[in-house]
């Protein structure tokens, strides 16, 4: 739709529901005039029962809906779908947007039909001789009718928003149905974690009673790794409980220290190393969780892409700001998932997240807000 | 190993997980061992307490989420039967809300069932030969994860003994290790633990020591 067209459409639908108001008063208006006594007291009651069925349709609860689903398409305007249709709030919206409809394309339409028989007269009797000027000002009219159509029809496109948008109970039910995805997509995490969850614990317990009996060399080491890889996986779906209770009724649990940066940076194949500068346990729990995450992903990535050892440096003066760098060979293509998910989380702490490639060294840099 | 007359010396161990895996993880862990005999597994709490009758145990080692009937009431109901065995809870997470119900059925204490054999052995060879309250520190963090939904309980006035006992008891001491603590006898001491856990409203030392952490009194 051309933004001249938009609103056009509507307008002669509110043209014509003006002329069929309009039609009605007058055909009651002649007969209540015409008649006297009993007859024009029925006509004044027959119009009186109009005007309440008019006001009853109007005011009933589908006609916001119906006019939002109308006026998406003919506007161009982007309204929220309607949640609440039987506050009076909301259909007093729906009928006076009708009314305001009628009414702009009535006069949209008396400007029209007014201006362009005008024009054309003018026109045609400045050419009969009665004056030059009638015929420039003849030929300005007919455009300019139709160009007043089109502001017309902004009019209608501005103003429609503000009398069809979201009313204070469709704003309640939005967030209603927002804290249900949410809820919903809580009891999903909740139940795949629990489900990978127990198959990790089993998987873990096996390697237990394997290891009891002691196997040497390569058997030995691979039942070790099992280990400790179940036992991380298990503590990270431990943490991701605790966060998902946490934003449910529970403050979060400290679970992060300095300590465990070294363990995790340890944990990596190579000699990556870690620096801390400030008091890292002093931070927030939730600081520290974040920041243990984005050591992780750090590293993660290094293994992943890098070629050297990883240099992880972590900053407390104030906020966190966590570096970690590393040479990389190729650069590699795609950031992964991982990384996406990390600047996910930073921006639900207000916090930001880069990497950058130069000369062979691939940096990331993240900071967290206390 | 259905010997109508079991060993005194052997640890008669109940396991109880409706994951085949874990449990017979668990039953070839403790059934390794010389001084422990697995005299039966269950896979659900029904299951578990009509095994505990039949068997005697004297430690069941008991999953808290289960079907049919969970790990709490099955505890409950096992520390109800007369010479009731020592439970100890196995979870797989940490953050388990059902691990500190379990403890207040009576529980004597719980264990991630990722901790490892070793621990395992261990926290099954501590309940069956001593009086000592298992793992306090893991107690301690399940407390004071739990702190900021409720409100502290009050204790009641203790003795100074009592507390000192009670100290002692929370750091995971058996009567006899708090006797020598305290340069008394043993069975002072003993009186002055059931005098403290009548005074506390608690059926067991677990109670006891969760009690000690929620009122602050151990922090």
């Amino acid at each position: 739709m051309t933004r001249a067209s938009r609103g056009a459409a509507l307008l002669v639908l509110g043209a014509a529901g003006a002329a069929l108001l309009g039609w009605l008063a007058y055909a009651f208006g002649y007969t209540i005039g015409r008649t006297s006594g009993g007859d024009r007291a029925m006509v004044i009651g027959l119009a009186a029962l109009a005007l309440a069925i008019a006001a009853v349709v109007l005011l009933s609860p589908p006609v916001r809906d119906a006019e939002v689903a109308l006026a998406r398409p003919l506007l161009g305007v982007d309204l929220p779908p309607v949640r609440d249709r039987r506050s009076w709030d909301s259909r007093w919206h729906g009928a006076v947007w009708a009314l305001w409809v009628a009414l702009v394309g009535a006069v949209a339409a008396v400007v029209l039909l007014g201006l362009v028989p005008l024009g054309v007269g003018l026109i045609v009797s400045g050419l009969n001789g009665a004056g030059v000027w009638r015929i420039p000002l003849g030929l300005l009219l007919v455009p300019a009718a139709f160009a007043v159509q089109t502001l017309f029809g902004l009019l209608l496109v501005r103003t429609t928003p503000h009398l069809l948008g979201p009313t204070a109970a469709d704003r309640l039910a939005y967030a209603a149905d927002r804290e249900a995805e949410l809820a919903q997509a809580n009891v999903l995490a909740r139940e795949l974690h629990d489900s990978v969850g127990h198959a990790l614990t089993a998987v873990d317990v096996q390697a237990q009673a394997a290891l009891l009996h002691r196997p040497e060399g390569p058997v030995g080491e691979a039942l070790v790794r099992i280990r400790s890889t179940t036992q991380r996986a298990l503590g990270e779906l431990d943490q991701l409980l605790g966060d998902l209770r946490g934003s449910a009724d529970n403050p979060a649990k400290t679970v992060v220290s300095e300590d465990d940066l070294r363990s995790l940076v340890a944990g990596v194949p190579g000699r990556s190393s870690l620096t801390v500068r400030g008091d890292f346990d002093a931070l927030p729990p939730q600081v520290r969780r974040t920041a243990y995450r984005v050591v992780q992903e750090g590293l993660t990535n290094a293994t992943k892409h890098g070629t050297g050892p990883a240099q992880v440096l972590v900053e407390v003066a104030g906020d966190a700001e966590i570096t970690v760098t590393n040479a990389v060979g190729e650069p590699s293509p795609g950031g992964g998932r991982g990384l996406l998910g990390l600047t996910e989380r930073l921006r639900l702490v207000d916090g930001s997240l880069q990497t950058t490639n130069e000369e062979g060294t691939w940096r990331m840099t993240a900071r967290i807000p206390r | 190993m259905a010997d109508d007359r079991p060993d005194p010396e052997v640890i008669r161990v109940l396991v109880v997980d409706d994951d085949a895996m874990v449990r017979d993880g668990f039953a070839a862990i403790l059934g390794s061992q010389e001084d422990l005999a697995v005299v039966g597994t269950a896979d659900d709490g029904v299951d578990a307490i009509a095994a505990t009758r039949e068997l005697r145990p004297d430690v069941v080692v008991m999953d808290v989420r289960m079907p049919a009937l969970d790990g709490i009431e099955a505890t409950r109901r096992i520390l109800a039967l007369p010479e009731a065995p020592r439970v100890l809870v196995v979870t797989t997470f940490e953050h388990d809300s059902y691990v500190y119900d379990a403890l207040q059925a009576g529980a004597s204490g719980f264990l991630l069932k990722r901790a490892g054999a070793e621990q395992l052995l261990l926290a099954v060879r501590t309940l069956a030969q001593t009086d000592a309250v298992l793992f306090p520190a893991a107690i301690r963090e399940l407390v004071a994860e739990r702190q900021g939904r409720q409100s502290r309980r009050a204790l009641p006035a203790l003795t100074a003994r009592e507390q000192e006992v009670l100290r002692l008891l929370a750091t995971g001491l058996t009567n006899a290790e708090i006797a020598s603590q305290l340069f008394v006898g043993a069975e002072t001491v003993k009186s002055h633990v059931a005098a403290l856990l009548a005074k506390l409203g608690v059926r067991d030392r677990t109670q006891a020591v969760i009690a000690a952490y929620e009122s602050g009194f151990m922090s």
